[in-house]
């Protein structure tokens, strides 16, 4: 049943062509930040996973509605279960946005846009890191919908100020007083992320691998979230 | 002995941004009976519909579903209107079938049965769906919704938009499933045309039940003789006054505190005569036969 939801939802998706300015924006940005070579290899790919988090973000708000609200309703019932059909949007972006992904890491590698060849340990991290904040930035966009924030206006003012709190939580966190200090941890951690990318030779292997852990985990928790609230919710 | 409802709803009630849409209405529907719903827009007939479908998590009350045999409960249910996709009738009726779980095998054979009973016109493949005229986007609802041969069917306006002859094709198909032995609950603004099909008849006002009648009419094919009233309501007189006046058809607020009312043409001197009580002035009256679109 998943399969055939994922199908249907791409073919009506693509003909949508709401997936053009966040694609074309990412694209364009990455084309521009390589075309002055060498780059640095870590520091480039914190940027261009931090960009996908904004990107997967902007994908979600406009996919999550493309469907109206009527034939979700339809689609629905024939899927005959809320759950699948949450899960099968979920699973299409996190597809889509992993492809864009496997596109930032390999582009630059492939075509030599950087000082040195990279390891396939950076490769590796490189891309999970993408794929993480693909993840991340799906779970916090999904619960920006038209059925939970009433308003178009609104939901985008609070995705951007979620977004902008994800990509700078750690200027925030620094200047919290030390007592309030530890509910920088409830910030969405895409800020971790490009911090141990860009400290990658300070915090060495099993730090990048944490601060991708600590990310994935919170993605996941935001989705599974997500999916049990729309559950509920119904229509 | 009376059979096990197919769905029970007890003390329904629905609550939208503190307004309350549905309120504790309690309804069993019996397996293979027509339940016509009438209502005026904004009554709770779409909201009705769907909490029997499952489709709306109750804000207090419950949903009760006997489940058929081994095989899972399945709902068909057409919206009001069905969106314009941009996809063609076949494709998206494929893909509903698909994401219903239907064989790729049969799937395409019973789409083929259900487009030829319908009679679409020739070359729907050349047009997706967000260039069909209203009529065939209504069939293509129709049709969806009866993809997966339902339990339950749920049909929101099912003849809004269509042509008489559309009509007619439409009703056919409700009045075959009907003697296959589908329920269907049937909402509409406004009686339907030829509702000889109806073994109970429900009315909604303010989200509420308020007619509940089983027995069908005799079936006839005379065309209702009507008269449409348009009057200014006194101050305080909201939309839905007088919906459910018995013998009213059909009610459309008008611009400036007017009101439009189609009444049979047996019960208007009562309905007038009450809308004079009420403190109405009444602007005209015209006398009219058969549908009251327009």
């Amino acid at each position: 049943m998943i399969l055939p939801l994922i199908r249907y939802m791409l073919v009506s998706y693509s003909r949508s062509y709401r997936y053009l300015p966040p694609l074309l924006a990412f694209v364009v940005a990455i084309g521009f930040v390589y075309s002055n070579v060498p780059n640095p290899i870590m520091e480039s790919y914190a940027f261009s996973s931090t960009l996908l988090f904004i990107v997967s973000a902007w994908l979600t708000f406009g996919f999550m509605d493309a469907e109206p609200i009527a034939q979700q309703r339809v689609t629905v019932l024939h899927a005959r279960s809320l759950t699948a059909y949450y899960v099968a949007k979920l699973l299409l972006l996190s597809g889509f946005g992993s492809a864009l992904g496997l596109f930032a890491t390999l582009y630059p590698a492939l075509l030599r846009k950087f000082d040195r060849s990279p390891s396939l340990l950076e490769l590796g991290a490189a891309l999970l890191a993408h794929g993480v904040l693909v993840l991340l930035g799906i779970g916090c966009a999904a619960f920006f919908t038209e059925k939970s924030v009433p308003g178009r206006p609104f939901a985008l003012a609070g995705l951007a100020i979620v977004v902008i709190l994800s990509v700078a939580g750690k200027g925030l966190a620094n200047a919290l007083p030390d007592a309030v200090a530890p509910a920088a941890w409830l910030l969405p951690p895409a800020f971790r992320v490009m911090d141990a990318l860009i400290r990658s030779e300070t915090v060495g292997g099993w730090g990048i691998a944490l601060s991708l852990a600590v990310a994935a985990l919170y993605a996941i928790l935001l989705m599974a979230l997500f999916v049990r609230l729309m559950s509920r919710k119904q229509f | 002995m009376t059979a096990e409802p197919l769905v029970t709803l007890t003390d329904a009630t629905k609550t939208y941004s503190g307004r309350k849409v549905l309120r504790e209405v309690s309804l069993a529907l019996l397996p293979g009976e027509t339940v016509v719903l009438t209502g005026a827009n904004g009554s709770g007939k779409s909201t009705l519909l769907r909490a029997l479908g499952g489709l709306t998590a109750l804000t207090s009350g419950s949903r009760r579903v006997r489940q058929p045999g081994e095989r899972r409960f399945a709902v068909g249910y057409a919206p009001d209107h069905l969106p314009k996709l941009k996809l063609t009738a076949r494709e998206y009726l494929g893909h509903m079938a698909a994401i219903g779980g239907m064989e790729a095998a049969g799937r395409q054979e019973r789409i083929e049965r259900l487009l030829a009973r319908m009679r679409l016109p020739g070359g729907i493949d050349r047009l997706r769906m967000h260039d069909y005229s209203k009529g065939m986007l209504q069939k293509i609802n129709l049709l969806q919704a009866m993809l997966h041969g339902p339990d339950l069917l749920l049909l929101d306006e099912p003849l809004g938009g269509l042509d008489r002859e559309a009509k007619q094709e439409c009703e056919r198909v409700l009045a075959e499933l009907k003697s296959q032995g589908t329920t269907i609950v049937l909402a509409s603004h406004e009686p339907v045309w030829r509702d000889d099909i109806a073994d109970r008849r429900l009315a909604i006002a303010e989200g509420r039940i308020v007619r509940d009648e089983r027995g069908g009419r005799p079936a006839s094919d005379e065309r209702p003789r009507w008269r449409l009233v348009q009057c200014e309501l006194p101050e305080g007189a909201g939309p839905t006054a007088f919906a459910e006046w018995d013998g009213v058809l059909r009610t459309r607020p008008e611009e400036g505190g007017r009101m439009s009312y189609w009444v049979r043409s047996d019960r208007s001197d009562a309905l007038l005569t009450a809308l004079l009580a009420a403190g109405a002035a009444i602007l005209s009256v015209q006398a009219g036969e058969g549908e009251t679109d327009g």
